[in-house]
Order: structure tokens, then sequence, then C-alpha cells
């Protein structure tokens, strides 16, 4: 295994009685990179990631982690790996500074505590009972826990469910502070935007198999044919030419008249609206053109929608 | 040892930090001896039999609800679930947590002792170093059985119904609260297939009858089998999961 990698999977395969979780899955992890897992619910995202973290036993292919497989060197991985579980719960009673520091009593490697609360925001609760968090402070400290023996990777399943917006950027930030930090971060997430805003490279898993992998910019890329949207208005109604090679799938009317367009090649269909317009004499007041979202690539290549 | 020592504080805090638990086991014990030896008791050998009895019941509720109960409980909500992430290995956590249970119930315990000394005058143990193994043979044994149910239960209602199941007759049965020689013969030899019994029979010899390890060296050696059966068991079957 190449010394760049930190993670390689190859034809993993885990079965639950009849269900595939996993299906023939194979894929690298590059050191220092955010590697995004995308899919809906069921798609096998949360066994994946807990195959790489030794709580599962796959039932075929191979997984290395830092070179090590979790199912003879388990405690090598468990020493240089962080784990944020998908629901984290904690005796209520404890302090937060109590938790992390009881559990990064159990690394060779431990990280500076105060430096821990200073990143995920948790400075002034750290005297707090567990049972006084928020729901989005549970989750930051969860992250923190992730963080005590100064992980070389970071395995976060859903960081960000359930939050809502605001403390979900905090956490962005956070995670986006660890990849400087020079760490690798695996994340699995069904939030569209957190893939594209957060991820270097996104798998797309839908039923166990990969239906792709790239950067979030080339996924785009490759679906922008069909997918891009150009907002415009005019002083006049426009009349849509035959032959047109873009659709207008929306109008509506605030003083001007406004139209949405679904095109295909774009630059062709800029320069045919416009000459259009001019045709007919009519005025344009507003143009703007919306690239596609990794929402739309997901739609096109899996045929469903990600939101449960 | 840094981390079973940690692990022990760390329960220990919890513990105390709980208000039902702290009734439970503080409180609750001293009503008992109050109602148990003011209705019961009369004279101090009598009032004696009776604090044997009592610690063998706070020893049983502290392990099997106070640690049975409650690791179902951490394990239920995926607490235990993050100790398998970490390179710690679980015999150290489980025996923080036993000994922060040991630590509880032997403050409770001292504190019984103390008070049925000064209001029912209760003979104290003339060979404490026989009381003292006694005792914690009895604490090791209903931890490790306590375990046991952790192992097998799946849900803290589980895990409760279990214990009551267990608590119950050996609450009754074993000696800790009727005297033995009331029972007919048929329940007698129930009761003597409970752990409980054992434990109740050393007590009463090493506090009431001022009797050595040799007085109680059968029962000793019953606790000790039971005690490392429950440990295989446990080791065998316990999940954090």
């Amino acid at each position: 295994m190449s010394n760049d990698l930190a993670v390689r999977v190859e034809d993993l395969t885990k079965r639950y009685g009849r269900l595939v979780a996993v299906d023939k899955l194979s894929l690298d992890v590059n050191k220092g990179e955010i590697f995004g897992v995308l899919g809906p619910n069921g798609a096998g995202k949360t066994t994946l990631i807990e195959v790489l973290e030794g709580l599962r036993t796959p039932d075929g292919g191979a997984v290395s982690v830092l070179g090590f497989d979790p199912r003879r060197e388990l405690e090598m991985i468990k020493e240089r790996i962080g784990v944020q579980l998908q629901s984290s719960s904690f005796f209520r009673k404890l302090r937060v500074v109590e938790v992390l520091n009881q559990f990064r009593s159990y690394y060779r490697e431990r990280a500076d505590i105060d430096e821990l609360l200073e990143m995920v925001a948790l400075n002034e609760k750290r005297n707090s009972f567990i049972m006084d968090l928020s729901g989005g402070q549970r989750q930051r400290l969860a992250l923190a826990l992730a963080l005590v023996n100064k992980p070389d990777i970071i395995f976060l399943d859903e960081p960000t469910a359930g939050l809502d917006a605001q403390v979900r950027r905090q956490l962005w930030h956070t995670i986006e502070q660890m990849k400087s930090a020079g760490k690798t971060v695996l994340l699995t997430t069904h939030y569209i935007e957190e893939a594209e805003r957060l991820c270097d490279r996104v798998l797309i898993l839908d039923g166990g198999r990969r239906v792709a992998l790239d950067s979030p910019a080339n996924l785009i890329a490759h679906a922008r044919g069909r997918s891009a949207r150009v907002r415009f208005a005019t002083t006049k109604p426009f009349a849509l030419e035959p032959g047109a090679s873009f659709q207008v799938i929306e109008s509506s009317r605030n003083g001007n008249y406004a139209y949405t367009a679904q095109v295909g090649n774009t630059g062709r269909s800029i320069v045919e609206l416009v000459s259009a317009i001019e045709r007919q004499q009519n005025e344009l007041v507003e143009l703007q053109i919306s690239r596609a979202t990794l929402e739309d690539v997901f739609v096109e290549l899996t045929g469903k929608e990600i939101r449960e | 040892m840094n981390i079973v020592w940690q692990e022990t504080t760390i329960h220990t805090k919890i513990y105390f930090r709980e208000r039902q638990a702290v009734f439970w086991g503080f409180v609750f014990p001293l009503l008992l001896l109050f109602l148990f030896c003011s209705i019961f008791g009369g004279t101090p050998e009598r009032s004696s039999a009776l604090v044997a009895g009592l610690i063998c019941i706070n020893v049983m509720a502290g392990a099997l609800f106070g640690t049975g109960v409650i690791t179902v409980g951490a394990r239920e909500q995926g607490i235990l679930r993050r100790y398998k992430m970490a390179p710690v290995s679980p015999w150290k956590i489980v025996t923080g947590m036993v000994a922060s249970r040991f630590v509880s119930i032997t403050l409770a315990t001292v504190l019984m002792l103390v008070l049925a000394r000064l209001v029912y005058h209760i003979t104290l143990p003339a060979n404490i170093p026989a009381a003292l193994l006694v005792y914690a043979t009895g604490a090791v044994m209903f931890s490790a059985l306590a375990f046991v149910v952790a192992s097998l239960a799946r849900s803290v209602a589980e895990a409760n119904g279990v214990s009551q199941a267990l608590f119950m007759p050996m609450m009754f049965l074993s000696g800790a609260t009727f005297p033995f020689e009331f029972m007919p013969a048929w329940l007698q030899k129930v009761a003597h297939s409970m752990p409980s019994t054992y434990y109740v029979s050393a007590l009463k010899t090493v506090m009431a009858s001022g009797g050595g390890i040799a007085d109680c060296s059968l029962d000793l050696t019953v606790m000790a089998v039971i005690s490392a059966l429950a440990v295989m068991i446990s080791a065998r079957f316990f999940r954090w999961e």
C-alpha cells in the first residue's frame, strides 16, 4: 500500500442476513483529504465506516486503515483514528472536561484539552454537566472526543445531522481546521451542501454500490449538460421560439416578466436567448446562470431524492 | 492500574451526583435498619443477626440495581459503545465500575454498623480480617452475578425484571429478614440453592457469633465458586452494545 493512502477498500462486501449493505465496494482515501460518503438512508454509509473502525467484520474483500488490517491490527488502528459515532451519549452527570480527560487517558498520544475545547468552542461549557448541554454542544463534544488522541484519520458519521444551520456552519469550520492541521477526514452525510462545501472528493453510494466517485466540481461538470438553469427577466412578455435549445420551466411576473429556463449547452443557449430577446424587440433586465448542484447530480445518478 | 483507579473515581462521582441512587443506597438501608431492629430486634444478639441480613440486602441491591441495571441502561443509551472505540481493555473499565459500587456500598455499610452499634448495641465482629474477607467475598459475588444479568439482559426493563426476581426471594428466604428456623423444610432447601443464604450465614458467623474464617469456610468456598462461574459467564457474554 502506498504511503499516501489513509484508507484502502477493495471489493468490500457486508451482508446482514439477506440484505447486502455494502456490495463489492472499492475506494482509496488519500492522506490529508476530506472524503465524503454521500447517500440516502440505508445506502451503506454507516456500515462502510464501521467496517473501517473495526466494529464490523467484512464478509468479503479487504480493507486497510493506515496500512493496518482492522481484523488483525485493530489496537494499532484505534490508537491513530478518531471516531465520532452517529449518536453520542454520555453519563449525564459528568462534566465536559471530565469526559475529555477520561477518554484522553486511554491513548498514548494525548491532545491538549484546552486547545480542543477552544477548537470546538466549548470553553465556556467545560464545567457543565452533559445533561445541561444542547444537542449542538453534545455534537461538538463528540467531535472533540474524536480528537483526544491527535488522530491521523478522523471518522465522522453524520456529524451535523439534526443540527441547525448556524451550528452546522461552526462544525464545518472545525472540520476544515482539521484538514489544515494535516488530518484526513472521512465523513458520511446526507446533506448535499455539506459534501459540496467540505469535501475534496465525494463517493456517491446507493444500495451499497459505488455510483460515482470524484471531486464535487467534476461530478457537477459531468452533469452540467442537463441541469444548469438560467433565470432571466424582460420588460415585455418573452415568447419561446420554435427550435430553441432550451425550455422555459417557470414564469412569473413582478413588474417585469421573469422566467426560469433549463438549458443544455449553457453558452449556446445564452447566445440564442439574447438574440431572441433582441429579435422580439424586448429588453433584458436580469440574467442569472446557476450551475448544477451536487443535488442535481445525485438525483441524476441515482434517480432518487436524497432527503429523508 | 491507573485506568482502573480513574474509572473507580469517575463512577463514584456519577453515583454520588444522582440523588435517587443516594436515596436507595444510603437512606433506604438505614430506614430498613430502624424498621427491622425496632420490630424484630429486642436484644443486641437479635439485632446483630438482623444487621448481618441487612448488610447482605444492601450489597445485593447495590450490585443488582446499582451495577447491573445501570450498566444495561448505559449500554442501551449507547454510552458503553464509545469504550469499544478506544484502545482500552474492557476488564479495566468493568473493574472500575464494580470497585466504585463497592466503595459506595461499603460506606453505607459502615454507616449502618455505626448507627446499629450506637442505637441497638449490636456486637461488632471480634475477628476483623475474617469479617472483611466475608464482606468482600459477598460483594464480589453479587457484583459478578449483576454482570451475568447485565450480560444476558437485552434491555433495562428485562434487567430490572430479572434483578427483582432474584432480589425478592433472596431478601425473604436467605435468612436476611426472617429467621431460617421458622421455614418449612422444603423452603429451607430452596433457600440453600440461593447465593445470598451463604452470605448471610457467613456474615452472621463473623458478626453475631464472633467466628473466624475457619467457621465459615464452607460459605466462603461456595461464594468463591459462584463468583468464578459468574465471572466466566459474564466474560463470555458481556457486550458493549
